[in-house]
């Protein structure tokens, strides 16, 4: 309050219900400042000589003295390196969070990661693994079953058979050397 | 209504809590952070154009004015601020390259970059974030989030929201979905991009997890999988089926892991 005062009087000489009004403009809300609040604070600064009252057509008009000026002066650079101390706080605090973040969203994936690795190579030694194997199962079913007894000959069908499981083993023995 | 021109570094201390904050910088560094204190806009750095704030109706917006011509020898544009707002203000952030963190806010938050990187620390309501190469990451955060990027990373680390929508083009996914609420849905889409999602061993979702040429892995032996032409999936149900999980890509890999709950 003392220091709103101070800041509002300025570089100006104010009446006092021109003090009052502002400050019932300015601060608003639920807090009303009264005449019973304010003279009383006044007539304080009054005395510690940073406020100067003098009489015009019977009203009283304040102004800050030279003290008074000086306080302003040192209390707002007061509050203006409080401001920047929050901030910088502030700042300083969202730099260090923001590399914590990063940090622990480069340990999750390493670990996800290594978790899917981990659970891949115990399905199996080929990186495909399940679903490709029984695909290759049916397929080879599927082509024994085609090479149908009477449209070959015994000879030529064993050979497609085995020409069929040769290329499946490789197949398997390519995946199982294939990098994930 | 208050307005500022900013230049030179300065910390500019509202007398009035905004509700709302539209941040819209070129590049450089943004932070949002939560505050029961008084809200403020320290502004570490400028380059190029003035920062500019202004506080209007509870509004609060800051921006650098982008060069209507960006020619041979335009200097670049970019600044470093840091923001205090009360948790209950919504916040709209949109950026070319910039760094953004953002913090404890509680109520919506709407992110648009091109490559800045955005780091997002306990936030609590609903989350858009739409980047095209800019990674994201996300701990500790409830709520819901929706991420969109063409080839940036999302890793969420501790989620413990009801809601996860992500659509990715190549950007891998890393989801630590352990906390997250029993109802809760996951949602992932993408082309190319691996996705890692780790639920609790005594998860109870509906899961669905479909590619066409991705390699599935789950650590969940009730998921049945299926392969047919041209697509392979992981269905099934676990635990009671409450919450769902559905990945679909292309050719990108889905592991489903499971973690112990401690």
């Amino acid at each position: 309050m003392r220091l709103y005062l101070l800041s509002l009087l300025g570089d100006s000489e104010l009446h006092g219900y021109q003090i009052l009004r502002t400050l019932k403009e300015r601060v608003g809300g639920d807090y009303t400042p009264s005449a019973g609040t304010v003279y009383p604070r006044l007539r304080q600064l009054e005395r510690e000589g940073l406020v100067r009252a003098r009489q015009e057509a019977g009203r009283i008009l304040y102004q800050l003295t030279g003290a008074g000026e000086a306080a302003l002066r040192d209390q707002a650079s007061e509050i203006q390196e409080l401001e920047t101390e929050v901030g910088r706080l502030a700042h300083e605090m969202s730099t260090q969070l923001r590399s914590e973040v990063r940090d622990s969203a480069r340990e999750l994936r390493e670990e996800l990661r290594a978790q899917s690795e981990a659970l891949r190579s115990r399905a199996g030694k080929a990186p495909f693994s399940g679903d490709l194997q029984e695909q290759l199962a049916r397929f080879t079913a599927e082509w024994t079953r085609l090479v149908a007894p009477g449209t070959t000959s015994a000879q030529a069908r064993a050979a497609l058979a085995a020409a069929i499981e040769a290329a499946v083993a490789e197949l398997h023995q390519t995946l199982g050397n294939a990098k994930p | 209504m208050a307005e500022w021109e900013i230049e030179t570094p300065e910390t500019v201390q509202f007398a009035e809590a905004p509700s709302e904050l539209l941040v819209d910088l070129v590049g450089g560094d943004i932070s949002v952070a939560a505050s029961d204190g008084p809200s403020s806009l320290e502004v570490r750095r400028v380059d190029g154009p003035v920062v500019q704030a202004r506080l209007d109706g509870g509004k609060l917006e800051i921006w650098q004015r982008r060069p209507s011509f960006w020619g041979i020898g335009t200097t670049r544009v970019s600044a470093s601020v840091a923001i205090l707002v009360p948790p209950g203000c919504r916040v709209r952030i949109e950026t070319v390259s910039a760094s953004v963190s953002v913090e404890g806010l509680e109520a919506e938050l709407e992110l648009k970059t091109v490559s800045g990187e955005a780091t997002l620390e306990s936030l609590r309501g609903p989350v858009t974030a739409e980047t095209v190469s800019g990674d994201v990451s996300s701990r500790g955060q409830s709520g819901k989030l929706r991420g969109e990027t063409v080839s940036g990373g999302v890793t969420l680390n501790a989620f413990g929201g009801s809601s996860v929508r992500l659509h990715t083009v190549s950007g891998e996914v890393f989801a630590d979905l352990m906390q997250a609420e029993p109802d809760s849905s996951a949602e992932v889409e993408t082309v190319s991009g691996s996705v890692y999602l780790r639920l609790p061993v005594s998860s109870s979702q509906k899961v669905r997890v479909e590619s066409v040429s991705g390699h599935l892995t789950s650590a969940f032996p009730e998921l049945r999988a299926d392969s047919g032409p041209g697509s392979r999936s992981l269905k099934g149900s676990l635990g009671e089926g409450r919450g769902k999980v559905k990945v679909s890509t292309i050719s990108g890999s889905v592991s489903l892991l499971a973690g112990a709950t401690a």
